[in-house]
């Protein structure tokens, strides 16, 4: 059984402008896995993690022969069901945790909230998980950082809170959106560490949207590659370098090399026809 | 071309008193591509901002061709130093079109020839004159950097200021505009002095390296030393580790 | 030059919202049909529309002369003859409120082209060279604004004595203040703009920076806000007018008008009635076709 299916999805922006056609045709499966959807900016990437929580803005249409979680129907269920879908049964990571943590609550008591919101606990017990996920989440003095604001913790400890606060319901699901472009490289590691550690621990499927080929090879089983709203390959991560689009290779091959340094970096020519091929598999 | 001599810089308001640089030496060779590599806060991009006149109150001897910075001012300089900034969104003037941005540097030296010089510079980051009449909005990213660096081109300065300028593009733009900077670089003997947080494009692009490190340099190192990993202070050891482990 | 080729090949042109070649004139009418879109502002825009064609063409629109006067029709009610009925010396409203917009236009255009250029300037300087530049005009529109903006043009109109041009100029002084401050913050964030960099580093004067760089960026906020204080500037110019301290008899200016028929209000209705809701429509439409240019033009809602 799949825990999501996705087949023939097309997003398009309605706007003064003229219609935008951001995502077409794109089919996956999840199963309990670590799916990376990967591509250059505008190529549709963060609108499929959108739709799939139905999080895009009123104008913008969505349309699919299958939109499932589990049993249900995520484009045509109602308000009240997509909401408690959303963080109970699967959450998102956002690139920077400053804009997404509410700056006036401390973080201890966000945690605590996210995990109220879903389950009919007291306030002391919430605490007390919210501590114990603080500490799961490699934070050294868990009791101190509940009672911080956002403000007052760095980048990389936010990201960590954002994850506390996303794996506390134990979704099935978590769609993460460039969890560590916004953070330093060091820290980056350790993040996706900790991610990982959460993830395979509590069984939670991973789909990991970013546009770094180098760490979605590492981090993730399979990977979706997308290239003007399109999916243009489907490949397994340890297989990438490997990858038969020229897309894929492109991408793989433009950028600076430690090792092996060469004196003009090769450079994309994009084919027209990749918009329309069927997916590599 | 470049050196800068125990340069100090603090920041202090009423509550806190905070140390940005300290003791900051470095020498840039003329003709040579230097890059500041460190994580966000280590003062890296303030170094250039010490440069481009952007903070004042600084302490210590900045000299770029000879000349003092303390005792020039900013126009005085602008025909030896340029800089390209990170984020091609907010660099150009978003009401402003190619043309003028071209421009502006042009009737600020009151000199001749604009339309040429115009085309010239255009021309030499890739890019023909159907571009003049757009507005900054209807570029792409790499467009849009293509135009900043034009822009800090079309002076001819000797030294170029670079502000991470691919981190904010895709890694395919990245490589056009990498290439497209070392070839300026070959064509125009200019002196590069290059910040990022990416060894990767730091090692491509730059011959030495500075690791900084909360405001301090730790070590200065040729680009063979890096690729070999002879270096040794241990928290370049991580940064370099870090590195290979992603290719 | 392979850059070269692959420019040309891309299969994505960056998003064109309009082309580079398309004139100004389309442009403006592009910008006016979305601003129709909007019901409100499209009725601001008609109402506005309206009264500028009302302040050229007065008098072919209006039926009689508004001076004269005709003491045997003496407060008659609207009629056909009178479609807004006669005042106390006989003279027609309606052909009085037609020419009253010239008035009510020609003190919302003087005091807009003082306040436009004088808050943009204080403001500009003040946000882009902070310090004691900063500090001092920043106290100077303090104490203009720590005034009721009324009192403090009765005052100067006080002092200088009753008029036109000086209701104007007393408009005009306790108008800037706010445009000042909204230019000032305007300018605090784009002062830091790597653009604004770029032309520091290109030798750009500070006069360079602040005329071609800065005050463009204000320029769509400060129209918006103009725009809304035109509604403002109506109603103190009428309630300066009603005092007696605005446009003098015969004039016809509708808070006069209505200071004038206050005494005959209850038995001629349509002394006041007209004038007052000519004000009312007009300011109203100000503010509406202030919220829908605010819409078109600030950056922030795009």
């Amino acid at each position: 059984m799949n825990v999501l299916s996705v087949e023939r999805l097309n997003v398009t922006f309605c706007t003064d402008e003229g219609d935008k056609h951001a995502v077409r045709d794109v089919s996956f499966t999840l199963n309990n896995e670590k799916l990376a959807i990967v591509g250059e900016s505008g190529s549709g990437k963060s609108t499929v993690g959108k739709a799939i929580l139905r999080l895009n803005s009123p104008s913008t249409r969505v349309t699919a022969d299958t939109l499932r979680f589990k049993e249900t129907d995520i484009l045509t269920c109602s308000e009240r069901e997509i909401r408690a879908l959303r963080g109970q049964h699967i959450s998102m990571i956002m690139q920077d945790p400053k804009f997404s943590l509410n700056p006036v609550v401390t973080v201890g008591d966000q945690i605590a909230e996210a995990l109220r919101v879903h389950r009919r606990i007291s306030k002391r017990q919430a605490r007390e998980a919210a501590i114990a996920m603080l500490q799961e989440v490699s934070i050294a003095d868990p009791e101190h950082v509940y009672g911080q604001y956002p403000h007052e913790i760095s980048g990389g400890m936010g990201q960590r809170v954002m994850i506390a606060m996303m794996v506390i319901p134990e979704p099935d699901i978590i769609i993460a959106d460039e969890p560590t472009s916004a953070l330093d490289v060091s820290v980056q590691q350790d993040v996706l560490n900790i991610l990982n550690r959460l993830i395979e621990k509590k069984n939670i499927s991973l789909i990991f949207i970013s546009h770094d080929l180098n760490l979605v090879k590492k981090f993730c089983d399979r990977v979706l590659v997308m290239y003007g709203g399109r999916v243009v390959e489907s490949i397994r991560a340890d297989e990438l370098s490997n990858a038969s689009h020229p897309y894929t290779r492109g991408l793989m091959e433009s950028l600076p090399s430690l090792r092996h340094r060469r004196e003009t970096l090769p450079v994309m020519t994009r084919d027209p026809a990749w918009l329309t091929q069927e997916p590599l598999t | 071309m470049i050196s800068i001599d125990s340069l100090s810089f603090d920041v202090s308001s009423l509550t806190r008193h905070k140390r940005i640089l300290s003791d900051i030496t470095l020498n840039v060779r003329e003709g040579e591509c230097f890059g500041l590599v460190g994580e966000s806060g280590s003062g890296k991009t303030s170094i250039l901002k010490c440069l481009a006149g952007q903070f004042k109150g600084w302490k210590g001897r900045i000299e770029v061709k000879g000349a003092s910075i303390a005792d020039t001012s900013l126009k005085e300089r602008s025909n030896t130093m340029q800089m390209v900034f990170q984020d091609p969104y907010g660099a150009l003037h978003p009401r402003h079109t190619i043309r003028k941005i071209l421009n502006e540097p042009l009737v600020i030296k009151g000199l001749s020839n604009r339309a040429e010089r115009v085309e010239k510079a255009l021309k030499d980051v890739g890019l023909d004159e159907t571009f003049l009449p757009r507005y900054p909005h209807q570029l792409s990213g790499g467009q849009r950097q293509r135009v900043a660096i034009a822009r800090a081109m079309i002076l001819n300065p000797s030294v170029i200021l670079l502000d991470e300028p691919t981190s904010a593009l895709d890694v395919s733009v990245q490589a056009e505009i990498l290439n497209l900077l070392a070839s300026l670089h070959r064509r125009h003997q200019l002196t590069y002095l290059m910040v990022s947080h990416d060894l990767g494009v730091i090692a491509h692009l730059c011959e030495r390296v500075a690791v900084m490190k909360a405001g301090e340099i730790v070590e200065v190192v040729s680009r063979e030393d890096l690729v070999e990993g002879n270096v040794t202070h241990p928290y370049t050891k991580g940064l370099l580790q870090h590195a290979f482990s992603r290719e | 030059m392979k850059n070269i080729q692959t420019l040309k090949n891309a299969p994505f042109p960056a998003r064109e919202r309009h082309a580079p070649g398309q004139s100004k004139g389309a442009l403006f009418f592009k910008a006016l049909k979305k601003l129709c879109k909007n019901p409100l502002s499209a009725s601001g825009v008609v109402i506005v529309g309206l009264l500028l064609v009302l302040t050229i063409a007065a008098p072919m629109i209006a039926t009689h002369d508004p001076l004269t006067q005709d003491l045997s029709r003496v407060l008659s009610a609207p009629s056909w003859a009178h479609w807004f009925g006669t005042d106390e010396y006989g003279r027609d409203i309606f052909s009085r409120v037609v020419y009253g917009s010239r008035v009510t236009l020609y003190i919302i255009f003087l005091v807009t082209i003082i306040v436009g250029p004088i808050g943009l300037m204080i403001g500009t300087m003040s946000g882009y060279f902070g310090g004691w530049v900063d500090s001092t005009f920043m106290r100077i529109t303090d104490i203009f604004i720590s005034f009721p903006s009324l009192v403090l043009a009765l005052a100067f109109v006080a002092a200088l004595g009753p008029g036109l041009e000086h209701a104007v100029i007393a408009i005009a002084l306790t108008a800037w203040p706010p445009v000042a401050r909204l230019a000032r913050a305007e300018t605090l964030t784009f002062r830091n703009a790597d653009y604004v960099v770029a032309a520091q580093l290109q030798g750009a004067s500070s006069f360079r920076i602040l005329f071609h760089y800065i005050s463009v960026m204000c320029l769509p906020s400060l129209i918006v806000r103009l725009t809304m204080n035109m509604a403002t500037v109506i109603l103190t110019a009428a309630a300066l007018g009603f005092l007696g301290l605005g446009a003098q008899p015969p004039l016809p200016e509708w808070g006069a008008m209505i200071s004038t028929g206050r005494s005959y209000m209850l038995e001629s209705w349509w002394l006041v009635a007209f004038p007052g809701a000519a004000i009312m429509l007009v300011s109203l439409a100000f503010n509406l076709l202030g919220d829908g240019l605010r819409d078109l033009l600030d950056p922030r809602t795009d």
